[in-house]
């Protein structure tokens, strides 16, 4: 039995058992666990989270702005009808109405107080939301300390009701201390640990990290495997990306006047060139002499930034690019949108199963212990079966504890431990090429359940160690009958 | 112009000059000897700017761009991580200051004799290094052997230093919300002006205007730099909102200076003035030169003023003792009897029973004992809020995020009681110049006489950075405490100190051989014993940091005694030596035959002085008409 349908399980079963408002909240688990994986967008604020959210959908959603601009929690959903509902804190939602801006979202709250919003939900049909609902949280150290407490309310609530959020994207503009502090707090799960099962590092507007030069974004890389392998973040995050959302944004919704526009630019001569790109106010100059009017390429610069500009502009002049459809796909590929999207699919779709799974859990114990009866014991202990029998669960927490040094092993043993236990197909969890024979994983395979088996029985193993072991036997077992049955 | 080109300075020295030849002329060594040191102090005023923001603001690529050099680490990702003062000299050149790491046993002689020749508080040894290397001491925070640098001193032949104006890179590792940030504060007092880095990618967070608000507090002529305006085409918009939140924070009087220091650069490589107008460099270079060196200059000259004023007012009492007694020969028995008390009196001052060098002798005592006192109330506070963030955690879980809380917390005490060792040594300082004046002004003299003390009376105690900063005849004796060296010793102070790390707990194993209670008994000691470590390792570094701050409160005291004693040693001194000639004066002229010969001469040189003293005195009035009008 999978461990969702233990979960399933576990929910019908308290679903029977309880009444009122504590059926009611098992029933929303159990109807969540049907739901999309629900990823947060969080960081401080100005770290770009809105326009990263448009970038992701791929389209212009989110209002964004040079100022503070996300005050409330916004859901983006996929459905079939465009609809917005506001969640008011007390009282029963409501559908209100919205207009749209250039692209952009404008609710009208209907007089109501942005402060009496408990967050809004936008419906919006959109192949990009059907397998992840996403959710825009407003900058936490923001000037009005109560926008931002409402982010910190959302992802770390005090009144013991279970995390909205399955997954988060934690964006970074830098590696602060306070941002480590943050992602704390939101990680105080029942392992009173940080995990970094379920939260991705974005290191976003990653185009200025490096000054907007041609070479920005490899800088900028650096950055992110230094930020990555920092050990406070190894605990928190699973790996930092660089993003540059601005332009994934704008290549995503590249409109083909855009890339005319780029490609008369691109057609100056070489220095006019430079010296049009060498300062965002020399770019948007008044000078008739450009082929591009003024107005124009104010609005390039601020659908692009200074960056994607340059980008934009070196790879037409290059010949790089010729098309806008090839253009988009460069300056795409370059902002590092399409490692993002791999690792959501990777670390949070693949795994939505269990990550889902683990919030209802969650919920599940924190309705049982108020419940405080004899069935919500009963369900406590039958909650605590089913994390110590679930070996997904096992396995997520022995990656905890790898990445936060509890168990002492060699740094190739410990990467090769983390990455067996890491989630992915067999080939992954092996590191051999996505296309390696399947003989070649089975041979892998017994190398790794061999070299596992003797460490878990070595008398030589501290404790942890061996248990850690066990693990990898374990995962390796079922990873032959998976092999055993895909082949046959 | 006008401002902050040297005029003022110019003329002054001019007349300080004046001064030491007539001083050398009368026969005063003494008085030439002051002047000397005045006009050195004139051409070289310590005009310390430090530059500060958060994290990877583009404070260093500012210090660069503005001097043009590359001294100042750059990098996309590292950021500067030990304060380097920049100042002028001829030729470059690197010093680099290394630390020793501290312990509270350390085996150092806390109270190691005082050594005037040794550097600024602060630094163990300061060691030249090639300029090349400066960007990865700076970044690295140590040398290739590993040896901890504090702070990195460079001098380079630029102009806009050539008045005495030094910048200040702080580092910006861990953002101001930090110990280094806490560092920053505890400089501040000690600068002239301080350019707040701030760039153009959003407007300013909630700790940064938090830090804006308090330097505004400590060190009043403040700049925001917004900064990387050639990346961001919102940067006006920025600005206004910028000004916005600074209006909020009752902070509406800041300048806000938009530049890029790329276009700068830029600017300079190619020589294009109208990239170096867009760079907005102008507006900072002249905020730089109205506001500090203009002023800096304004406060220098009139020191100076005040000093050959003074000068000019001993030179004034022989001659007019002369000039009495010539012109009434009768009276000289009165007057050399008024002027042999005055004898008396002078030597009273120089004594050492003077009221002045017992209440200095008392005031430093009190001080130490009263700033100890502050720093040990200050980190009993300290463990107090660390026991309760400790009660109901364990340690082990929270370490990463508590270590740096507590850093920061002993640092900000650290600066709290350095701001108060300032604040103090000021209100003595300022005692000790009205005991002075106040024993010295009974010395009038004939009632027509100009007496030599009574520039001392005239100038009023000064208030706040704009008088303390120059070391002067009333605040004679905090020099130690100002300037670009005091402001590296906040840093150097916490320099020292390394990281707080926390043994791992051992717990494996635990509980096997246990019953339930008993497992649950265990787990609870070795929770209590887990907190207790925790305190153990953090009391350890505070006991460290209190040696060192301890230390260097003593030796900086020590400093400040000397400066104060010896300063006003000399000016009882000149005291003596002005009645003593004025008697002698006196005592020729009552023996004088030549009839009215002698007294058209003195009535000449009197005349003379009387000229240089109302020039000196123009000087000297500009700075108190600024006062007035501030």
């Amino acid at each position: 039995m999978s461990l969702t349908d233990q979960v399933r399980g576990l929910l019908d079963q308290a679903g029977r058992s309880f009444e009122g408002s504590a059926q009611e909240r098992v029933q929303a688990l159990a109807t969540r666990l049907d739901e999309p994986l629900r990823v947060a967008i969080a960081g401080k604020v100005k770290a770009g989270k809105s326009t990263l959210l448009n970038a992701l959908v791929g389209e212009e959603l989110a209002p964004t702005d040079a100022g503070e601009c996300t005050r409330i929690v916004t859901w983006y959903r996929d459905g079939h009808t465009y609809s917005v509902v506001l969640q008011p804190r007390e009282g029963e939602p409501r559908q209100v109405r919205f207009e749209r801006e250039g692209g952009a979202l404008y609710v009208d709250l209907g007089g109501t107080p942005p402060e009496d919003v408990a967050h809004l939900d936008v419906t919006w049909p959109s192949g990009r939301l059907r397998q992840t609902t996403l959710i825009d949280t407003p900058g936490i150290e923001s000037i009005n300390a109560t926008v931002s407490q409402r982010t910190v309310d959302f992802l770390t609530p005090d009144d013991d009701r279970a995390r909205q959020a399955d997954a988060v994207l934690y964006l970074m503009r830098h590696l602060h201390g306070s941002d480590v502090r943050f992602l704390e707090s939101f990680h105080d799960d029942e392992l009173a640990q940080p995990s970094p099962v379920n939260a991705l590092g974005v290191l976003s507007r990653a185009d200025e990290v490096g000054a907007c030069r041609l070479d920005a974004m490899e800088s900028a890389g650096r950055i992110a495997a230094r930020m990555a392998a920092d050990e406070r973040l190894r605990r928190l995050v699973q790996t930092v990306v660089p993003v540059a959302g601005l332009v994934a944004e704008a290549a995503a919704t590249l409109a083909e006047a855009e890339h005319q526009a780029l490609a008369r630019l691109a057609g100056l001569p070489a220095d006019g060139r430079e010296a049009l790109l060498l300062s965002a106010d020399r770019f948007a100059t008044d000078d008739h002499a450009i082929p591009v009017t003024a107005v124009e390429r104010e609005a390039l610069l601020e659908r692009f930034g200074l960056f994607g500009v340059r980008r934009a502009i070196d790879d037409l002049a290059e010949g790089r690019a010729t098309t806008s459809q090839a253009l988009a796909e460069r300056l795409t590929a370059l902002s590092g949108l399409v490692e993002l999207r791999s690792l959501l699919a990777d670390r949070f779709a693949e795994r939505a199963g269990l990550l889902k799974a683990r919030s209802a859990l969650d919920g599940l114990e924190e309705v049982a212990t108020e419940a405080g009866t004899s069935v919500g014991t009963d369900l406590i202990a039958a909650i605590e079966q089913v994390r110590a029998g679930a070996h997904e669960l096992v396995e997520v927490r022995l990656l905890d504890q790898l990445r936060s040094g509890a168990i002492t092993l060699k740094a190739a043993e410990a990467e090769e431990l983390e990455r067996l236990v890491g989630g992915g197909g067999p080939a992954a969890r092996l590191g051999l090429t996505p296309d390696a024979s399947p003989d070649e994983q089975t041979q892998a395979l017994y190398e790794a359940l061999g070299t596992w088996q003797s460490r878990s029985e070595s008398p030589m193993s501290p404790q942890p160690v061996k248990d850690a072991a066990r693990v990898a036997v374990r995962t390796c077992e079922g990873l032959l009958g998976q092999l055993a049955t895909t082949t046959t | 112009m006008g401002r902050g080109d040297g005029e003022r300075v110019a003329s002054a020295g001019a007349v300080v000059d004046l001064g030491i030849k007539a001083a050398g002329a009368y026969d005063r060594p003494d008085l030439a000897a002051r002047l000397t040191t005045t006009r050195r102090r004139l051409d070289e005023p310590d005009l310390a700017v430090l530059v500060v923001g958060e994290f990877k603001q583009g404070k260093s690529t500012l210090v660069n761009a503005l001097l043009n050099i590359d001294a100042c680490a750059v990098d996309d990702d590292i950021a500067t991580a030990v304060p380097t003062l920049v100042r002028f000299g001829e030729e470059p050149t690197a010093t680099a200051r290394y630390v020793a790491d501290v312990g509270p046993d350390d085996g150092s002689d806390g109270a190691a004799a005082f050594d005037p020749a040794a550097p600024a508080v602060g630094a163990d040894e300061a060691v030249p290094v090639p300029i090349d290397s400066v960007p990865s001491l700076v970044v690295g925070g140590a040398d290739e052997a590993g040896r901890r640098i504090g702070s990195v001193e460079l001098t380079v032949p630029r102009r806009l230093l050539g008045s005495g104006l030094s910048l200040m890179d702080t580092p910006g590792v861990g953002g101001l919300a930090s110990e280094h940030g806490a560092a920053t504060l505890g400089a501040l007092p000690s600068a002239r002006a301080v350019l707040f880095v701030t760039d153009a990618s959003q407007e300013l967070t909630q700790p940064e205007l938090d830090f804006l608000r308090r330097a505004h507090a400590l060190c009043p002529h403040l700049a925001v730099v917004l900064s990387k305006i050639d990346l961001y085409p919102a940067w006006r918009r920025i600005a206004e909102l910028d000004r916005g939140h600074l209006d909020a924070q009752g902070l509406g009087d800041l300048p806000i200076l938009a530049v890029s220091s790329l276009l700068r650069q830029r600017a300079v490589a190619t020589d294009d003035a109208g990239l170096n107008r867009e760079s907005g460099y102008h507006a900072l270079v002249g905020f730089l030169r109205d506001e500090v060196l203009a002023r800096g200059e304004e406060l220098v000259a009139a020191q100076a003023g005040r000093d050959v004023v003074d000068v000019c007012a001993q030179l004034q009492s022989a001659f007019e003792a002369e000039r009495e007694v010539l012109a009434d020969p009768s009276r000289a028995e009165a007057i050399m009897a008024e002027l042999r008390e005055a004898e008396a009196r002078t030597e009273q001052l120089r004594s050492g029973a003077a009221r002045w060098q017992t209440t200095l002798s008392d005031g430093i005592q009190d001080l130490n004992a009263d700033l100890d006192h502050d720093l040990r109330a200050r980190f009993r506070g300290v463990s107090e809020a660390l026991d309760e963030r400790l009660a109901d955690v364990d340690p082990p879980d929270v370490w990463d995020e508590l270590e740096p809380w507590f850093r920061q917390l002993v640092a900000e005490e650290v600066a709290g009681n350095h701001q108060e060792l300032l604040a103090r040594a000021d209100d003595l300082s300022r005692t000790i110049a009205e005991l002075f004046a106040a024993d010295a002004g009974h010395l009038e003299v004939a009632g027509r006489l100009h007496s030599p003390l009574e520039t001392v009376e005239g100038v009023e105690a000064g208030t706040g950075i704009d008088d303390v900063a120059k070391p002067g005849m009333v605040t004679s004796g905090l020099g130690v405490l100002r300037g670009g060296y005091g402001g590296m010793m906040m840093f150097g102070m916490l320099a020292g100190m390394v990281g707080l790390t926390l043994a791992t707990p051992v717990t494996v194993g635990v509980g096997l051989l246990m019953g339930r209670k008993q497992q649950k008994d265990e787990k609870k000691r070795q929770l209590t014993q887990r907190r207790q470590q925790a305190k153990q390792v953090c009391r350890t570094y505070v006991d460290a940091v209190s040696f060192q701050v301890s230390k260097q409160l003593r030796d900086q005291l020590r400093m400040v005694h000397r400066e104060l004693r010896d300063g006003w040693a000399e000016r009882a001194q000149e005291l003596a030596q002005s009645t003593q000639s004025a008697l002698e004066s006196a005592q020729r002229a009552a023996a004088d035959t030549s009839g009215g010969g002698r007294l058209a001469d003195v009535e000449a040189e009197l005349e003379r002085i009387a000229g240089l003293r109302q020039r000196a005195e123009a000087l000297a009035g500009g700075r108190r008409t600024e006062a007035a009008a501030a």
